[in-house]
């Protein structure tokens, strides 16, 4: 009968027995109301904190996206090139003259009219990046007859055939609208413009890619208006909201640029390399090498007019049938004290 | 307005539920605030639990409130220095039988504690106890057992081993 277990559960009926605590109502209201409002506090702090963590998923979406824009799709194919198209400019004129620049038909004006499906060739600029520095670049590019500024603008938009030569603008940009008064081309874009992150030079050198573009479409000397939205184009480094000409920059945004050979053409020889350079005293060099990287010739040339963006055309030596890389480069003046210019490399064939 | 039904609760259980309160804490304010706040919780969610329920929620509340009491202080609540107005009927009786429980009890975890209260005071089943503790049937019995032997040496005169199973030491 006694035992543990018995002596204890009398025990502590005993003792609590005599233990006469009241409780008081009010008191109990009270602790319940403060229990609701810690409850609603709670509820409140939890919905904040949902909200900051839905809105900072938001964020690095958005930024996921825009950086994911701007890595140079090349698999995205040139709507503006049909497959059965040939490449642009396959086979330079060996009757070229050496002094002339090679360009666009002159009716890549806006007032050009087109038969519908029928092209023009325009230089699109693109960048490519060099050993220390941005090199503004250019591409001929087959866009409609008809509205070859904004064909332009559209191929500006897509990936270069060239692989070592990228756009800096969001592919989804649209054009909002292209007009031209006087000399002032004035140039709508989509909000899609402004998802980049490029740094000072990067932002320069995407608006040096709009200004060259259009104003080789229309005339070398207009100047150019970038609205997005029709409000100004901002990048967070400057506010570009006056008129911009080629002539604003110190310097040439092209450094070198090859035109012919066409990267990746089949070609007869002896080859006409021509293209653009701003070099010291007028001087490029040259270099053909086998895809192995062995050289088979080397050798100077000479642009229009030196310390300033000319035209260069000269004949490489025979080259016997196979495929070749031809690298251009601009003479550098500090004999190797100044970072290592840009250069600009086409892989072509020769039949 | 307050519920009828819920002032009603309080009424039949204040009694059972102030007891184990105090068994717990081994003092009256706190007893009392820890009954109060448990009735609190018990309103709170009166849409839910009124009926046979409550009082297994409300007792529920009381350990639980317990345990964050002590979590709160860091330990052993001090008892049996202090005790309420005590009736003027064998006084010294009921001071010295309360002193001497509420001091064996603070010998106890607090695990322990609530698992004697609930087993022997309240007589809960195991599987009760363990599920107004939110532990396994095993806990509470492995409690339990290292509870009783630390009280045996309260209870010289007590027959039967405590020393398997408590429930086979119970016998009668």
């Amino acid at each position: 009968m006694n035992t543990l277990e018995t002596l204890l559960h009398d025990d502590l009926r005993s003792a609590a027995g005599s233990v006469d605590i009241p409780v008081s109502l009010n008191a109990i209201v009270t602790e319940r109301d403060r229990l609701v409002r810690g409850d609603r506090r709670s509820r409140w702090v939890r919905w904040a904190l949902v909200t900051v963590v839905a809105l900072l998923a938001l964020g690095g979406l958005w930024w996921a996206q825009g950086t994911l824009w701007r890595v140079p799709d090349t698999a995205v194919p040139n709507p503006l090139q049909s497959p059965a198209e040939p490449l642009p400019a396959p086979t330079p004129e060996p009757s070229a003259s050496p002094t002339s620049e090679p360009t666009p038909d002159t009716t890549a004006g806006p007032t050009a009219s087109g038969l519908p499906g029928r092209t023009v060739g325009v230089y699109v600029h693109y960048v490519a990046e060099g050993p220390s520095s941005l090199n503004l670049v250019r591409e001929l590019r087959q866009v409609p007859a008809g509205t070859p500024a904004r064909g332009a603008l559209e191929a500006l938009f897509t990936a270069p055939h060239d692989p070592d030569y990228v756009t800096l603008w969001n592919p989804g940009t649209r054009v909002l609208g292209i007009s031209k008064h006087d000399d002032v081309i004035t140039v709508d874009l989509s909000r899609e413009a402004l998802a980049f992150n490029l740094g000072v030079a990067g932002e320069a050198m995407m608006v040096d890619q709009l200004v060259w573009t259009l104003t080789e479409a229309f005339e070398a000397t207009d100047r150019v208006l970038l609205r997005v939205e029709g409000r100004a184009f901002e990048t967070g480094h400057d506010l570009y909201d006056r008129p911009l000409a080629r002539a604003d920059a110190t310097s040439s945004p092209i450094t070198v640029v090859v035109d012919t050979p066409v990267h990746g053409s089949t070609v007869a020889s002896p080859v006409r390399v021509t293209g653009l350079a701003a070099a010291f005293e007028a001087t490029i060099l040259w270099t053909v090498t086998r895809p192995d990287g062995t050289t088979v010739a080397e050798g100077t040339a000479m642009t229009d007019e030196g310390m300033a963006l000319a035209p260069f055309a000269f004949d490489l030596p025979a080259l016997d049938p196979g495929t070749y890389v031809v690298a251009i480069t601009v003479d550098d003046p500090s004999g190797g004290v100044a970072p290592a210019p840009p250069s600009d490399t086409k892989e072509f064939t020769v039949r | 307005m307050l519920d009828e039904s819920f002032t009603e609760f309080v009424r039949s259980s204040t009694a059972s539920l102030t007891r184990t309160a105090w068994l717990l804490t081994g003092d009256h304010a706190l007893a009392q605030d820890l009954v109060q706040n448990a009735y609190a919780k018990t309103l709170r969610a009166w849409d839910r639990v009124a009926g046979p329920g409550a009082l297994a929620y409300a007792r529920s509340a009381v350990v639980t409130g317990n345990v964050d009491r002590w979590r709160r202080t860091r330990g052993e609540v001090a008892v049996g220095l202090e005790f309420e107005r005590p009736s003027p009927d064998r006084f010294e009786d009921r001071v010295a039988d309360r002193d001497r429980v509420a001091r064996m009890l603070a010998t106890l975890t607090p695990t322990q504690r609530r698992v004697v209260v609930l087993r022997y005071h309240e007589d809960l089943s195991e599987a009760q106890t363990a599920e107004a503790l939110g532990m396994t049937v095993g806990a509470v019995k492995s409690a339990a057992h290292r509870a009783l032997a630390a009280l045996r040496s309260h209870y010289p005169d007590a027959a039967g081993p405590a020393r398997t199973h408590p429930e086979e030491g119970a016998q009668r």
